[in-house]
C-alpha cells in the first residue's frame, strides 16, 4: 500500500511539474505574449520615470496587442498608452486583470469591447488563467474579476492536453514554425506586436458582408455589466477609471451604425466610450494582416492615429446624445429599431 | 454519480470517514456494526441519487418497491402463480423505462403523434441499468425458488452505489451474497486492490475518452469518407474509454469497499472474432440477454437460433437507445454474430491477426450506427463512405489543416488508444484473460497519474451510457 501510495504521490508531483515547466518555460504560445508582456513592462517603467502623468492602459486580446503602437500615440499625440494586451482565448477577465495590473492613481484603463463578440469568452480560459499565474502569481486573484474558488485554482495546476498534444506534434513535423506569430512579426519596445501576415485573397471577402447587422444585434447582458462593474471597483481600488474602446474589425461601414448602439449601451450603463469616430468598423482591406480583428502595419498606423486623436481632444468620450443623433441619422433608435420611414 | 467530478468524490469521502468512525466506535459489538454498515450504505447509495436528481430516486424506489412487494408476496405461491406474477410483473417494471426512455419514440417517430411534451422527458440516470438487475432478481427469486433476503439487503442490492448508474448489471447469486455479508471493514489490503482500477478508470474517461471527444468532428457533413471513418474510429475508443472507463472505476470503488463486482469489459478490441468481442463488451448485458432471452427462446438448440440471436441483438440495440439507429445497430451486430455462427459452425476459423483486423474493423463501422442519433446525417455518412469518389486523400488534408488542432488530437489520442489496447493485450496474453493487470502494478499506476495530470482536458462529458 505504501508503493502505491507514493507511486501516485510521485505521480501527482511529477505531472504538476511537467504542467508548471510547459506553462513557464515552454508553451510557444505563452512565451510570445510573455515576451511582448516584458517589453510592455519595460515600456511602462520608461514612461512613469519620464513622468507621473496618468497613462492610458489597453487591455484585451491580440485586438489590442498587434493593432496599436503606443510609441506613435506618444510621439504624433502625447498619448502616454500602454499596450497590455493578450491573446482572445486567455478570455476576457484574464487580458482585463493583465491591465489592470499596470494601472496607477489617474490612470484610464481601456478596455477592449469586440462588439462582434459580445458576451463570448467573457470569462477564463485555461490558458488564459495559467499566462496570469505566470505573469501575476496571486496577484491575479487580488480583485473580484478573477475569484479565488476551486475552479479557477485547479487551471492553474491542470495540463492541456490540446496544447501539449499540439507541441509534440508539432515538434516532430516542422518544429520551425512552432507558434504562428513567433515569424512574419517585429516585436517592438513599445510591446506592440507587428504583424505581416496576410490572408490569400479571396478568403478575406468572406468576412465582410458582416452578418452583424443592426437587426442581429445583441443587448448588453448582465453578467457583461457584472463584469465591467467588477472591473470598475478593481480600477476604483488603485485610483484609476475605466473605458471602452471598439477595436478594429473588418466590417463594411453600415456596420458602424450597430456598432454605435453598442457603444450607447456601454455609456448608458456608466461607463465611457473612447470617441473613436470609426467605432472600430474598417472597411479597407489593406488595412488588415490574417485575421479580421489584426491590422497590417498600416492599419495599425491608421487606427492608433484615430484613437489617440480621439484621446488627446478635450472630451475623448462619446456623449449619450451625440450617440443617439449618430444612430438616428443611420435610421435607428438607440434600441435598435428601425425608424419607420 | 458522475465519478469523473470533483463534486461526487467530496461526497464519497466524507460518507465513508462516517462509516469508518461508526466503524470504530462499534468495534466491539459485531451483529449491532454489520447492521449499522448495511444501513449506512443503504443511505449512502440513495443519497447519492437523490443528489443526481429527484426524480432518479422516486423512480429508482417506484421500481425496487415494486419488485419487493411482488415478490414478496409470490414467494409462497405456486410455480404457475409465479410464473403468472412474473407476467405481470416484468411489464409493470418496464413501464418507466418505456415511459421516460421511449415514449418520444414509440408515439412521435413511430405512430405519427406530435406530444411535444415527451420530447422534453429526462431519462432518470441509471434506469435501463437497475430495471434489468431488478427484473434478473425478480426471475431469479420467483422461477428459481431462490429465498428473499431481508429488506436492507434486497435495497442495497439494488442500490449499490458503483454500478447502479452504468453497470455491471448484478446478478443476485453474485451480489447479494456479498451484499448480506457486507462489514464495510474499509481494510488497507482492499483499497490497495481497488485504488488501481480507479486510477485507470479515471485515466480512460479524463485523459482518453474526454479527450477523444474534443477530437471528433460533430455532425460532420462534408464529403471526405476519410473523415467519416476517422471519426468512426475516434468514437470507437471513445465509446470504450468511456464505458469501460466507468466500469474500472466502480469496480474500484467496490474492491474498496471489500465488494467485488462483474468485470464488464475484458479488451473487448483484441478479440479475435465478433462473438469473442461481444463476450468482452459489457459483459454483463450480453450474459443478461443470453440467460433471460436467448436461452428462453431456445438459444443454440433449436433450428431457430440465427433468429433467437437476431432478435436478442435488435432488442441489445434498443436497449441502448430509442431510435431507428440503433435498432439498426443491434440487427447489424446481430447479422454479423449470425454469419460468424456459421462459418464456425463449418469449423472455419481465420488467422489470428486477419480475425482481429476484421472484428475491429466492422466495429469501426458499425458504432456509426450508434453515435449518428440523426436520421439524415447516417445517411449522408453511409452515402460518402460507399461512393468511391469520396477518397481523395488531397481533400481530406485539406479538411484536416483547416481544424488543425482537431487533427492533430486525433492523431495524438488515436496512437496512444492503440497503445493502451497493445498493453492491454500483452497483459492478456501474460496474465490469462486479465487484460488489465499491467495497468494495475504501483508504478503503472504512477505514470497513468502522472499521464492524468498532464492530459487533463478542460472540456469535460458526462459519461456516454449516463444517457442510457
Amino acid at each position: 500500500m505504501k508503493r502505491l501510495l507514493l507511486s501516485i504521490l510521485l505521480g501527482l508531483v511529477a505531472g504538476g511539474v511537467f504542467v508548471q515547466i510547459y506553462d513557464g518555460f515552454v508553451d510557444p504560445g505563452a512565451n510570445c505574449f510573455a515576451r511582448a508582456a516584458d517589453k510592455t513592462d519595460a515600456w511602462n517603467e520608461k514612461l512613469r520615470r519620464e513622468s507621473a502623468e496618468p497613462c492610458f492602459v489597453f487591455a484585451g486580446g491580440s485586438e489590442v496587442r498587434m493593432c496599436l503602437d503606443p510609441k506613435l500615440m506618444k510621439d504624433e499625440f502625447g498619448v502616454r498608452a500602454i499596450n497590455a494586451g493578450g491573446a482572445a482565448g486567455f478570455g476576457m477577465r484574464c487580458n482585463a486583470i493583465l491591465g489592470v495590473d499596470y494601472l496607477r492613481p489617474g490612470d484610464w484603463l481601456v478596455l477592449s469591447c469586440m462588439g462582434t463578440r459580445l458576451g463570448k469568452n467573457l470569462g477564463m480560459t485555461t490558458g488564459g488563467i495559467k499566462f496570469c499565474w505566470r505573469r501575476l502569481g496571486w496577484r491575479m486573484f487580488n480583485t473580484p474579476v478573477i475569484p479565488v474558488t476551486r475552479d479557477t485554482l485547479s487551471h492553474v495546476f491542470r495540463g492541456r492536453s490540446a496544447d501539449l498534444s499540439m507541441y509534440i506534434t508539432k515538434k516532430m513535423f516542422s518544429p520551425d514554425n512552432m507558434f504562428k506569430y513567433d515569424t512574419n512579426t517585429v516585436l517592438h519596445e513599445s510591446g506592440w506586436i507587428e504583424n505581416f501576415h496576410t490572408v490569400k485573397d479571396g478568403v478575406f471577402c468572406q468576412f465582410f458582408g458582416h452578418k452583424h447587422h443592426v437587426d442581429s444585434y445583441v443587448a448588453l447582458g448582465e453578467p457583461m455589466l457584472l463584469f465591467l462593474r467588477q472591473l470598475q471597483d478593481a480600477c476604483a481600488a488603485r485610483g484609476a477609471r475605466l473605458a471602452i474602446f471598439l477595436p478594429p474589425e473588418a466590417a463594411y461601414e453600415n456596420v458602424r451604425t450597430y456598432s454605435a448602439i453598442i457603444a450607447y449601451q456601454f455609456v448608458a450603463a456608466g461607463i465611457p466610450v473612447v470617441k473613436e469616430p470609426t467605432f472600430g468598423r474598417l472597411s479597407n482591406q489593406e488595412y488588415f494582416a490574417d485575421l479580421t480583428c489584426h491590422l497590417s502595419p498600416q492599419g495599425v498606423r491608421f487606427f492608433s492615429r484615430s484613437l489617440a486623436a480621439a484621446i488627446a481632444q478635450p472630451d475623448p468620450f462619446w456623449t449619450l446624445s451625440e450617440l443617439e443623433s449618430y444612430i438616428r441619422s443611420h435610421g435607428y433608435e438607440p434600441s435598435g429599431r428601425k425608424i419607420a420611414p | 454519480m458522475d465519478f469523473s467530478t470533483a463534486e461526487f468524490w467530496f461526497t464519497l469521502v466524507p460518507a465513508l470517514l462516517l462509516i469508518w468512525i461508526a466503524q470504530v466506535m462499534l468495534r466491539q459489538k459485531e451483529v449491532a456494526r454489520r447492521r449499522c454498515s448495511k444501513w449506512l450504505m443503504l443511505l449512502l447509495s440513495l443519497t447519492l441519487l437523490g443528489v443526481a436528481s429527484l426524480t432518479t430516486l422516486l423512480v429508482f424506489l417506484t421500481v425496487t418497491m415494486l419488485a419487493w412487494v411482488f415478490c414478496k408476496w409470490g414467494e409462497r405461491r405456486s410455480p404457475i402463480q409465479k410464473r403468472i406474477l412474473l407476467g405481470v410483473l416484468i411489464p409493470v417494471l418496464l413501464m418507466p423505462l418505456l415511459y421516460y426512455k421511449y415514449a418520444d419514440f414509440l408515439c412521435n417517430d413511430i405512430a405519427g403523434q406530435e406530444w411535444d411534451s415527451l420530447r422534453d422527458l429526462i431519462i432518470p440516470i441509471g434506469i435501463s441499468f437497475y430495471t434489468f438487475q431488478i427484473i434478473g432478481f425478480c426471475v431469479d427469486t420467483l422461477l428459481r425458488n431462490e429465498p428473499m433476503p431481508t429488506f436492507v439487503d434486497y435495497m442495497n442490492f439494488g442500490s449499490f452505489f458503483p454500478q447502479i448508474v452504468a453497470g455491471p448489471i448484478e446478478r443476485r447469486s453474485d451480489l447479494l451474497p456479498q451484499v448480506q455479508r457486507m462489514e464495510l471493514p474499509l481494510r488497507s489490503a482492499d483499497w490497495q486492490l481497488g485504488i488501481p482500477y480507479i486510477i485507470l478508470g479515471l485515466f480512460f474517461k479524463l485523459a482518453l475518452a474526454d479527450n477523444i471527444a474534443v477530437a471528433f468532428w460533430n455532425e460532420y457533413a462534408g464529403n471526405s469518407a476519410w473523415i467519416v471513418w476517422l471519426n468512426n474510429l475516434l468514437f470507437t475508443f471513445r465509446i470504450y474509454f468511456d464505458f469501460a472507463g466507468y466500469g474500472l472505476t466502480a469496480y474500484g470503488i467496490a474492491r474498496c469497499l471489500g465488494i467485488t463486482l462483474r468485470m464488464n469489459f475484458l479488451s473487448p478490441y483484441t478479440a479475435g472474432s465478433i462473438t469473442e468481442f461481444w463476450r468482452r463488451w459489457h459483459t454483463s448485458l450480453t450474459l443478461w440477454f443470453r440467460d433471460y432471452i436467448y436461452f428462453s427462446m431456445g438459444g443454440s438448440r433449436t433450428k431457430r437460433w440465427a433468429l433467437n440471436i437476431l432478435i436478442v441483438f435488435t432488442i441489445s440495440g434498443i436497449w441502448h437507445g430509442a431510435g431507428w439507429n440503433f435498432v439498426i445497430w443491434g440487427a447489424v451486430s446481430g447479422v454479423a454474430m449470425v454469419v460468424h455462427r456459421l462459418f464456425r459452425n463449418r469449423g472455419m476459423k481465420l488467422p489470428g491477426i486477419v480475425g482481429w483486423g476484421m472484428t475491429f474493423s466492422l466495429m469501426v463501422f458499425v458504432w456509426m450506427f450508434f453515435y449518428d442519433s440523426q436520421p439524415r446525417m447516417l445517411e449522408h455518412h453511409l452515402e460518402v463512405i460507399f461512393d468511391g469518389g469520396n477518397y481523395d486523400l488531397s481533400v481530406f488534408m485539406q479538411e484536416l489543416l483547416s481544424r488543425h488542432m482537431q487533427g492533430t488530437l486525433s492523431a495524438f489520442f488515436l496512437i496512444l488508444s492503440f497503445a493502451v489496447v497493445l498493453v492491454e493485450y500483452f497483459s492478456g496474453r501474460r496474465y490469462k484473460d486479465e487484460p488489465y493487470r499491467m495497468f494495475l502494478s504501483p508504478m503503472a499506476c504512477g505514470i497513468i497519474v502522472f499521464l492524468l495530470v498532464v492530459l487533463n482536458t478542460s472540456v469535460q462529458n458526462q459519461f456516454i451510457y449516463f444517457s442510457f
